[in-house]
């Protein structure tokens, strides 16, 4: 069943655009990021204009992030004080990020730069990820019995060595507030960098920099992935234009539904095995982009759409 | 349907007996619908142009039609390796390429006529994407040119059909261009004309618009005039669907 959008102005496919939304709101409730970094390039992939896959992309992650922080909130499982104080931070960073990224468009070199660091960067998390998690897990299933701080990989005491010490109640921390805030500001510079919402760079962060229980962080990163992305969908969507309301409404209902089947499972499966998981994604996601940069591409040319949006 | 009273009227004067008259080529033309209606369910369509063609003399006439939708200024990119990496990439703007640009004809257009009279008349997409003044000069501009029109042309947007328009023995002729769902509104121009022994002898122009309807127009309007409202508007309802699935959800697992 095809299905014609009115700023996009093309057609789709209703039922295929209905599964993408379902897949990234299963990720997103899995795991409480946004699923921006799949979406966009997902919907790139079939034709959508980029400006209009950037901005229509944010608006459903936006819906898969509160949809999946619903329930968090129900369970009382967000930090809102670490929460807000990033999301401030935070958007300094997207301010900061989009004035860097002025300057290496300028020294031309932008692309490299950008793409370079992105890799480094996820394949740092992804591989550390993968080995802290399957340790553990390894450890669990051989000798229960194993000491449990031996099982844990040892965490950073970073935050309470600064100045500047807070207590953040529902954590049940009393940190350094340098620590959350260096955090935001960076993710805010990476997401104006890159486009995407950093969620998968922040869950690691607040497991290993933060020391953030494990059971709130799914719902702390979501509460920051929906004020981001909400923030993306309207600044971006005011200034591009972009915003398809009939391609983010299709996109919406599979993304709500899937974001909620993926909080169930999320909450079935247990901790390490989640991190295994996400940690795969994240060095995937490594893969794929180095593979950009090294294969040479099967579509060398791209075109001006014929239609809306530019 | 008021053009098929005009087109009948045309048939009626072509087809009548011409004792008398100094021999020429006539031509009337008329497309089958004047709008093409984007609705929510539009996946691409099919406009007709039916017409009749009176040649004197004895060789048979050729017909080519034109459909040329809106201009807009478009651009072509080309991923470049810089420092042996797939990062960079280079560009060409173009002032003005057609949306959609379709020719269909009786035969293959080369044996209706030469190249040049081709170019001349603008039945090349070649002839109708001009570069950029800034760009011309670049070597690689004209490679990037013909990359444009075959990428436009992968896309169905701009097309080449020798065997679209069908003549019958009486002259009367019928004339399909398809048009893929990409195909932007706007007002379309159709130029049909007709060679004899390779020289343009008649023509004929038509227009139709084509045109979101419904939902799919007081969507467009709402956000280009309320640009402001439409952003907060959309923020609302991504946030308002998640919280609705979210409770619904917590029903059924409740019950």
């Amino acid at each position: 069943m095809q299905i014609y959008l009115p700023i996009a102005e093309m057609a789709v496919n209703f039922w295929l655009m209905l599964g993408i939304g379902a897949l990234v709101g299963l990720i997103s409730g899995m795991f409480g990021i946004g699923g921006g970094f799949l979406l966009t390039p997902l919907l790139i992939l079939f034709g959508i204009p980029a400006p209009i896959a950037v901005v229509s992309g944010a608006n459903v992650s936006a819906a898969a992030s509160m949809s999946s922080l619903m329930p968090q909130i129900e369970r009382k499982t967000i930090d809102f004080r670490l929460a807000l104080l990033m999301t401030i931070s935070g958007v300094v960073g997207v301010g900061v990020g989009s004035v860097i990224f002025k300057y290496l468009q300028n020294i031309g070199y932008a692309d490299v730069m950008v793409k370079i660091a992105y890799v480094i960067l996820l394949g740092f998390v992804g591989i550390s990820l993968l080995r802290e998690s399957i340790t553990s897990y390894l450890n669990d299933k051989k000798n229960i019995q194993a000491a449990p701080r031996d099982t844990r990989r040892k965490k950073s005491n970073i935050g309470y060595k600064l100045p500047l010490k807070m207590r953040f109640p529902r954590s049940k921390l009393f940190i350094s507030v340098i620590p959350p805030i260096a955090l935001g500001f960076v993710i805010g510079i990476l997401s104006a960098l890159m486009g995407v919402g950093g969620g998968f760079l922040l869950i690691p962060a607040l497991i290993y920099i933060v020391n953030m229980p494990p059971s709130l962080v799914v719902g702390t990163s979501a509460f920051q992935v929906l004020v981001f992305a909400s923030a993306t969908s309207f600044v971006q969507g005011i200034n591009s234009g972009g915003l398809d309301l009939v391609l983010a409404g299709v996109l919406i209902i599979g993304a709500v539904v899937g974001a909620q089947l993926g909080s169930i499972i999320g909450r079935k499966i247990k901790g390490e095995e989640l991190r295994i998981l996400l940690g795969s994604i994240i060095l995937l996601l490594a893969l794929v982009i180095a593979g950009e940069l090294f294969i040479t591409p099967q579509q060398l040319f791209e075109t001006s759409s014929a239609g809306g949006g530019l | 349907m008021k053009n098929f009273a005009a087109l009948i009227l045309g048939f009626a004067i072509i087809l009548a007996p011409q004792a008398g008259f100094a021999q020429r080529t006539k031509l009337a033309a008329a497309l089958f619908d004047e709008q093409v209606l984007l609705t929510s369910s539009f996946s691409g369509t099919k406009v007709t142009i039916f017409g009749a063609v009176e040649a004197a003399g004895e060789s048979n006439p050729d017909v080519v039609v034109l459909v040329r939708g809106p201009d807009r200024p478009a651009w072509i990119s080309k991923k470049i390796k810089v420092l042996n990496l797939w990062v960079g990439q280079k560009r060409v703007f173009f002032d003005a390429a057609p949306t959609f640009f379709g020719v269909v004809s009786s035969k293959n257009i080369d044996e209706i006529t030469a190249k040049d009279t081709q170019k001349l008349y603008g039945l090349t997409a070649d002839s109708q994407v001009n570069i950029q003044p800034n760009y011309a000069k670049l070597d690689f501009a004209q490679d990037y040119k013909k990359s444009f029109i075959s990428e436009r042309e992968k896309q169905k947007l701009y097309l080449n059909d020798p065997k679209g328009v069908k003549i019958e023995a009486s002259g009367l002729f019928r004339a399909d261009v398809k048009m893929p769902d990409l195909t932007p509104p706007g007002l379309y121009t159709v130029k049909v004309l007709v060679f004899k022994n390779g020289r343009p002898v008649d023509t004929n122009l038509q227009s139709f618009v084509v045109t979101k309807v419904g939902m799919e127009r007081t969507i467009f309007e709402f956000a280009k005039k309320h640009t402001l409202t439409y952003g907060i508007f959309g923020v609302i309802l991504a946030l308002g669907a998640g919280f609705i699935s979210a409770r619904v959800f917590r029903r059924f697992q409740g019950a």
